[in-house]
């Protein structure tokens, strides 16, 4: 009802606009003396510029340039000067000569000092910003093409850590966190994710096309308003709009080959077959092969009882395909501008003779920006996906069925088929070619409404504000199963053992998942200037109600509030409060605040400072600082289960226990509910400073940051098993992080022709536990108070035990668990108590902690005519994560063995060249669980290369210009661990790693 | 200025309305509760469910060591080997003793409900005082099943009758000492005892009842007065203490009529075979069990059991009879294979055992569910060296009957308490307190039901008790008592400690066998290990913990 009013009253409205419009214009056609005309153009493309404005100095007296760049001009005299300005561009001021059409060329504002950055709930000028804040422009997404863009952050921004854990079609999300760790829990630290202003589960499918920044809101001052969920950083993404102005067509293409990083090459069955004999020998235990066994795995003349298969080669393709298209079309007149984009992705197996697992995206999306009147407008925003995910069905929930096997698995064991065609046991392409199909198809859609109403006639500055948003998600899970038989050849009765049935393929199951999130904000948002003070408020209401099929709703309500204060753009000042409300706590523990200020000093625009001779060399200088509080409702355990209302005492139906033949069901008590559980909280504190030297030519931002978090949502980690039953989470833990992150920037314009641009980011990230409620027990030097989340404990290895002299002088071992026998080439261990015995007691906290304390990124890009070219290198350091069962291993059941394990210990050998342990059966001891085999993560990465051509418009008829580039992403790694990808972190080596990318793509604009 | 107000109202309905409306208890999404304290005590047929899920915490025998598919206790005692690499078994057979079991934490969660229960009696509405009672009871035995199963385990542990609510003060709890455990835990059979049925309606069976009451209450006393805990349970007649719980078991009537016999169609070592299958009230012999569903073959508690190989799709074969187990039966004249005129044949020492051997151990030669079996090295059932490595699978427990690839099942309940042990309970009590005379008469009925001859006459006190010793590694193998049994006689290192063989069986070109006892593990014990350490994640978490002794 309301719509249909407002449409047809907007009606007339639009016809008083342009009646207002044409009165406008009317009077500088009529007083104008001279006119003058001329044409606008981008210094870079070439391109003509609509909607530049065009000024006469000290007049009010200015036109508009057309859809071609053309504008005319009355001005009152000859000798007037014209200023040309436009969003993002330097203004020009320039006194033209007459009786001749002018030509300007614009050149883009690469300072950027008017740049807008989009913050919680609004906009902020860049130049009196006091928030923590990195953005990436939509430019460097897109030249990166990831296949997810989580992927695409890496190196991009101070204070970011990406760790792509894996490769996996259509699940390879990069894990994020925003300086660093400052929670137990992963899940509980994942940054808070905001997409077009609402809060959304994930950006990792959003077409990179389709993007026009990211913002990461790092510290109080700008996530204070995110109060409840904005402990752990926010990053916002931001779509595309339309621009009043000509539509822009613009298409791109985009076809790359994947092939991945790092495979793990086992040695050859002959070579596993004799170490296997020896550590046999050295054990005391039977020998597994006897000596025609090992001629025939030596001559390879009977593959089918001593095969020598290499698992990965056979089934990992080399590379495999990944398409990507997008056409997009950006637009608008005065009152209506429409950016309306279509996408399509698609990526190919990553196995040999697979051709079911497929990864397809198709996206959508369409930004309308509707001015009804000059107060009242409406935006739209609408996204939508439908991803298809299809997968054989041994690859459903993950590769580890495949790649795990293909790593573990010794390809002595098994031939790939046997004699008579049949498969052999555990075999890889029965697992590929005859597990079934399974699909996972989800669909998206996420539009909001958006309404912003001018109420200047009231009070000046002041509007309306509100929005209504509403997410409709599914997904659709299908598994189709089936089996082939496999046979085990047995040689001595030349028979064929049967170890698996065959099935043939039938219906397993299917799920339907719907998730729905509803989100409303409604506020009052002012901005004025008084002379010298310069004014902002915001006044919000919000709230959101969320949930996944019939589970309980997930409800929050907020109450937000926001004041920015400059004085003459020296002072800035701003406060910040979100008072939130979250469904998951009791009612009297249900409402936090959470405050935050601020205060930037903007020492360049003084005068002292502009007199000095110091202007000269840097023009620009700031100061900031904020101190603010933070929340967080959520909370997760360990398995990825998120724990909700653990303030009820619940209990539970069970299966119960059968008495006669009749099962009985049961109730049982369930966790014990803990009646006060609230928010877990931050407190941050924030430092800075942004510079810019040489005019602009560099530009240099750090910042320093100390947060406190307290009433961790965390375990009873002390509670005995006595007690009986588990306690839901309580508010116990609490941490430290502090760090700081450098960004200089440096741009240079050698010449028209020429120019170039470095820069670089640097982050360094430390946390420290301070509470963790470790039980009464634990020794002193073995909690984890007073380390970093997620470090290791660990044995400390001194290095292989070198005779039994040696072995009898040292601290006993036999203390370790189950060992009782200590020989040559096993491992030695640190005596850290100095009891005399090697136990439990001995160990601690060893290496760095799995989520990296340093991350940086540098990148590098030239221009010349009309090539460019851009590079990234990327890296982390501190860092470490365990290969324990890449290590050691090998020689149990009929695990792979790698090149490491034939450098094993002996006597010659001895400490300096030995790159394993002694071969002997008996792990106790080495097992134990030691540094040893701790890898150091740290690495350097050429992340990215980009190299384009731009076709201008003069080569090409009906084309504005035309981009063709090749892309290569993760090119080479320089790394201390030498088996994985440092990032593929699962010690057994068991899911496809991360790929490397060649991508030729083309970019047209119509 | 009328329109600028009319478009604020519209913006205003269209947002505003929406949102304030909806928030009218917009917080309060917390599921509404069909279960709370008091709905769940306050109404009988909850409270019954209550009760009834205190016993989902019995845990049965079959595979209690290890996550995934595994391995019996059996495994690591001298009675078998754990086939698998997974096998935590094995880790217990090279002395790695830390996290053997979970059992702990169940146990102490059924001891946890237990009180719960406990403490809400006088809200539940029971229907009748006798249910109430027969209800109780069970509880309270429960309450001791599992605290038991704790001290058999660490010696004296903490004595939970606290209900904790979110983090109390002080979690921390010292350990009971040994002789207050068995006291609590007789108490609470004392408790339930009286409040017990002897017998239950057919619907119903599986409950607790008086004589199971009784029966634990024999083992805990003859525990508590065997070598490694009397110095710790010092009262002066703890023999005759056992040997009468025991007794009271044996004499137990209902209607006039012994409650428990042992099973015995007549059928010899067949009958003591199938009691396994059979559950009351046609098998008057257990006393105590898992009470369960029938089970096919391909439920894990029988593919882990069963033989692997030719004819057996999926036995996983994981169970392997030791040498040293099999040369533990008697001849079937009731002589040791080393006794002079035993008559035992090392070329052919599958001939003439005790019944009993036939109806535990599936060997080279025997049938199985129709199946020859073949564990020479290279035969069906051994075609590599490194299968079954000891030459056995283990036949009790197994139902002939239920075959790979059909549906049959059959009973295979887990049976924790049943006559015959109670029989030896009271032999070997008695044989402590009061010499050997009248252990025979209990001795000899259990060797009579499998067609052994009776004991030879004239045993000395010290003849007697290494016959019950064997006679029990016999009657009661795989049954989870060997592991307690040789803790508690402190005979650890005489029987799990040293050598263990198998037998590698080649076959002549003539069709005969060769028979090697081969060493395949050398295991550790010591005397340490009579007792489990209290895993240091658990000293960790209660500063009042003393570790035991050695660890």
């Amino acid at each position: 009802m309301y719509l249909k009013k407002l449409t047809s009253n907007s009606y007339y409205t639009m016809k008083k606009i342009i009646f207002i419009m044409v009165a406008f214009f009317l009077p500088l056609v009529l007083f104008g003396q001279v006119k003058l005309t001329g044409v606008v153009k981008d210094a870079k493309t070439g391109e003509p510029m609509i909607g530049v404005t065009v000024k006469v100095k000290s007049t009010n007296t200015g036109s508009l340039t057309d859809v071609n760049g053309k504008f005319s001009v009355d001005v009152p005299a000859n000798d007037a000067a014209l200023v040309f300005s436009y969003i993002g561009y330097k203004s020009i001021t320039l006194i033209p000569k007459t009786g001749k059409p002018i030509s300007v060329e614009m050149d883009e504002n690469l300072e950027m000092l008017d740049e807008v950055v989009v913050v919680g709930y609004g906009t902020q000028k860049k130049e009196s910003m006091v928030g923590a804040i990195s953005s990436i422009k939509s430019q460097s997404l897109v030249s990166s093409p990831v296949s997810n863009l989580t992927q695409a952050l890496a190196g991009k921004a101070t204070g970011v850590s990406v760790v792509q854990q894996s490769g996996e079609i259509g699940r390879d999300e990069a894990s994020i966190f925003i300086r660093g760790k400052a929670t137990f829990n992963d899940k509980n630290a994942q940054p808070l994710i905001v997409v077009d202003g609402i809060i959304r589960e994930s950006f990792a499918q959003i077409d990179a096309n389709e993007v026009e920044s990211i913002n990461i809101l790092k510290d109080a001052s700008a996530t204070a308003v995110f109060g409840v969920k904005g402990a752990n950083g926010v990053i916002i993404v931001t779509t595309k709009r339309g621009l009043t102005g000509k539509a822009q067509v613009s298409f791109s293409a985009q076809t790359a080959i994947n092939s991945p990083m790092r495979l793990h090459t086992p040695i050859d069955a002959y070579r596993t077959a004799l170490l296997k004999v020896e550590a046999n020998d050295n054990g005391g235990n039977v020998s597994e092969y006897s000596a025609s066994q090992l001629m025939n795995y030596r001559t390879k003349s009977s593959p089918f009882t001593e095969p020598d298969v290499d698992w990965m080669n056979e089934i990992v393709k080399p590379y495999s395909m990944q398409q990507q298209y997008n056409v997009n079309v950006r637009g608008g007149s005065k009152t209506v501008r429409y950016f309306i984009s279509a996408g399509y992705f698609n990526q190919d197996s990553p196995l040999k003779q697979d051709n079911i697992t497929s990864y397809r995206r198709y996206n959508f999306r369409s930004n309308l920006d509707i001015d009804v009147t000059r107060d009242l407008s409406f935006s739209l925003s609408m996204g939508t996906r439908i991803e298809n995910r299809k997968y054989i069905s041994s690859m459903f929930w993950s590769s580890w069925d495949i790649y795990h096997l293909a790593f573990a698995q010794s390809g002595r064991q098994y031939p790939m088929y046997n004699m008579n065609g049949s498969y052999s046991p555990t075999n890889l392409f029965a697992s590929i070619l005859d597990s079934g199909t399974a699909t996972d198809d989800r669909t998206v859609l996420e539009t909001s409404f958006n309404t912003q109403y001018k109420m200047d006639w009231m009070l000046k500055g002041l509007s309306l504000r509100g929005q209504v948003a509403y997410d409709d998600n599914s997904n659709h899970p299908k598994m189709y199963n089936q089996q082939a038989a496999t046979y085990e050849y047995i040689y001595p009765t030349d028979t064929y053992i049967k170890k698996q049935d065959q099935k043939t393929i039938a219906y397993n199951w299917d799920d339907v998942h719907n998730s729905r999130k509803l989100y409303f904000e409604t506020g009052l948002s002012y901005i004025r200037d008084f002379g010298v003070h310069n004014l902002t408020g915001l006044a919000l209401y919000n709230g959101s109600l969320s949930g996944v099929d019939n589970n309980q709703f997930r409800a929050t309500l907020g109450y937000i509030g926001r004041i920015t204060y400059n004085y003459d753009k020296r002072y800035l000042a701003e406060v910040n409060l979100g008072i939130n409300g979250s469904e998951n706590f009791a009612p009297e523990k249900r409402w936090g605040v959470f405050p935050a200020f601020s205060l930037g000093w903007i020492v360049s625009n003084e005068k002292f400072w502009q007199n000095s001779p110091i202007y000269n060399v840097i023009n620009n200088f700031k100061l900031r600082s904020s101190l603010g509080w933070v929340g967080n409702d959520r909370c997760w355990d360990n398995n990825g289960n998120e724990l909700r209302f653990q303030y009820l005492q619940t209990y539970n139906t069970t299966g119960g226990y059968m008495f006669g033949d009749n099962a009985a069901s049961g109730i049982s008590q369930g966790d014990i509910a803990n009646k006060t559980v609230t928010w877990e909280k931050a407190r941050k504190l924030n430092i800075g400073f942004e510079t810019a030297l040489f005019n602009n030519l560099f530009i240099l931002t750090g910042d320093y940051f100390f947060e406190y978090r307290w009433d961790i949502l965390s375990p009873v980690a002390s509670k005995p098993d006595y007690v009986g039953a588990n306690f839901v989470y309580g508010n116990i833990g609490s941490t430290q992080n502090q760090g700081f992150e450098a960004e200089l920037t440096h741009n240079f314009k050698v010449n028209k022709n020429f120019s170039y641009s470095v820069k670089g980011n640097f982050s360094f990230a430390r946390n420290k536990i301070l509470e963790k409620g470790t039980g009464d027990g634990t020794l002193l030097y073995q909690r984890d108070e007073g380390y970093s989340i997620d470090m290791f404990k660990k044995y400390v290895t001194l290095g292989y035990f070198q005779t039994y002299d040696e072995i009898e002088k040292s601290p006993s071992q036999l203390g370790l668990s189950g060992n009782n026998d200590v020989r040559p080439g096993d491992l030695k261990y640190k005596d850290i108590n100095g009891d005399g015995v090697i136990n439990e007691k001995d160990m601690v906290h060893v290496g760095f902690p799995s989520t990296p304390e340093i991350q940086y990124g540098i990148t590098l890009g030239i221009k010349w005519k009309n090539f460019d070219a851009t590079c990234l290198f990327q890296g982390s350091a501190n860092a470490s994560f365990d290969k324990n069962w890449d290590i050691m291993w090998a020689f149990s059941n009929n695990a792979n063995v790698f090149p490491r394990h034939w450098y094993y210990w002996t006597p010659e050998t001895g400490n300096t060249r030995s790159q394993y342990t002694q071969l002997y059966g008996h792990y106790q001891n080495n097992e134990a669980g030691a540094d040893y085999t701790l890898s150091d993560a740290r690495y350097i990465r050429l992340k990215n290369i980009d190299l384009g051509y731009t076709f201008t418009k003069n080569v090409i008829p009906f084309i504005s210009n035309m981009r063709v580039y090749i892309t290569a992403v993760n090119l080479i790694t320089w790394s201390k661990e030498k088996d994985l990808d440092p990032d593929n972190r699962n010690d057994r080596g068991g899911f496809m790693p991360p790929s490397r990318t060649i991508n030729v793509g083309v970019n047209v604009n119509f | 200025m009328k329109n600028r107000l009319l478009y604020l109202i519209y913006s205003i309905s269209i947002i505003s309305t929406i949102s304030f409306t909806a928030c009218k208890d917009f917080l309060e999404q917390a599921p509404n509760l069909n279960m709370d304290e008091e709905k769940v005590f306050g109404n009988y047929d909850n409270a019954y469910k209550f009760q009834a899920d205190i016993y989902t915490n019995l845990k049965k025998g079959f595979s209690v060591l290890g996550s995934f598919q595994g391995a019996p206790i059996a495994c690591a005692t001298d009675e078998a080997e754990g086939s698998a690499g997974w096998h935590t078994s094995n880790n217990l057979n090279v002395g790695a003793y830390d996290g053997i079991d979970n059992v702990i934490s169940n146990d102490y969660a059924g001891i946890r409900k237990a009180n719960l229960f406990i403490s809400k009696i006088n809200a539940i509405p029971f229907p009748s005082v006798e249910v109430k009672n027969q209800m109780v009871g069970e509880v309270y035995f429960l309450r001791a099943f599992y605290f038991h199963d704790v001290i058999k385990r660490y010696g004296g542990m903490p004595i939970m009758t606290d209900l904790f609510l979110y983090p109390s003060d002080n979690l921390n709890a010292p350990r009971a000492s040994y002789k207050d455990c068995v006291d609590n835990i007789l108490a609470d059979l004392n408790t339930a005892i009286p409040m017990l049925s002897s017998v239950v309606e057919d619907k119903s069976i599986g409950r607790v009842t008086k004589g199971a009451a009784m029966a634990l209450k024999s083992r805990v006393l003859l525990y508590a007065a065997s070598p490694l805990w009397n110095k710790e349970f010092t009262n002066s007649d703890k023999w005759k203490l056992a040997a009468d719980a025991a007794m009271d078991v044996i004499n137990l009537v209902s209607d006039g009529s012994p409650v428990y016999s042992l099973y015995n169609t007549g059928a010899g070592a067949t009958d003591y075979e199938q009691q396994f299958f059979i559950r009351p009230p046609e098998n008057k012999e257990v006393i105590f069990w898992f009470n369960d569903s029938p089970k096919k073959f391909g439920d894990d508690e029988i593919v882990i059991w069963a033989p692997a190989g030719d004819g057996f799709l999926n036995g996983a074969g994981a169970v392997l009879p030791t040498q040293n187990f099999v040369d533990l039966f008697e001849m079937a004249n009731g002589k040791t294979i080393d006794e002079a005129g035993s008559g035992y044949d090392p070329l052919n020492p599958y001939v003439g055992r005790d019944p009993r051997f036939y109806k535990t151990v599936i060997f080279n030669g025997s049938t199985w569910q129709g199946i020859s079996i073949e564990t020479f090295i290279g035969g069906k059932h051994r075609p590599k060296i490194t299968d079954c490595k000891t030459g056995y699978f283990v036949r009790k427990y197994l139902p002939e009957t239920v075959k790979p690839s059909t549906s049959t099942a059959s009973f295979h309940n887990w049976q924790y308490i049943r006559l015959a042990e109670v029989y030896l309970n009271y032999a070997e009590a008695i044989n402590e307190a009061e010499g050997p005379d009248k252990a025979y008469f209990y001795m000899n009925l259990i060797r009579k039901r499998s067609n052994m001859p009776e004991l030879p006459s004239e045993l000395t006190q010290n003849q007697m008790r290494e016959d019950i010793k064997r006679e029990r590694a016999i009657e009661l193998s795989f049954e989870e008592n060997r592991w307690w049994d040789v803790r508690r006689w402190m005979d650890g290192e005489k029987y799990f400690k040293g050598p263990f063989y198998g037998m590698d069986i080649t076959k002549n070109s003539d069709g005969t066998f060769t028979y090697n006892r081969t060493l395949f593990e050398t295991r550790i014990y010591s005397s340490k290990m009579n007792l489990y350490p209290i895993p240091i994640s658990d000293m960790n978490k209660n500063s009042l913990y003393i570790q035991n002794p050695g660890w």
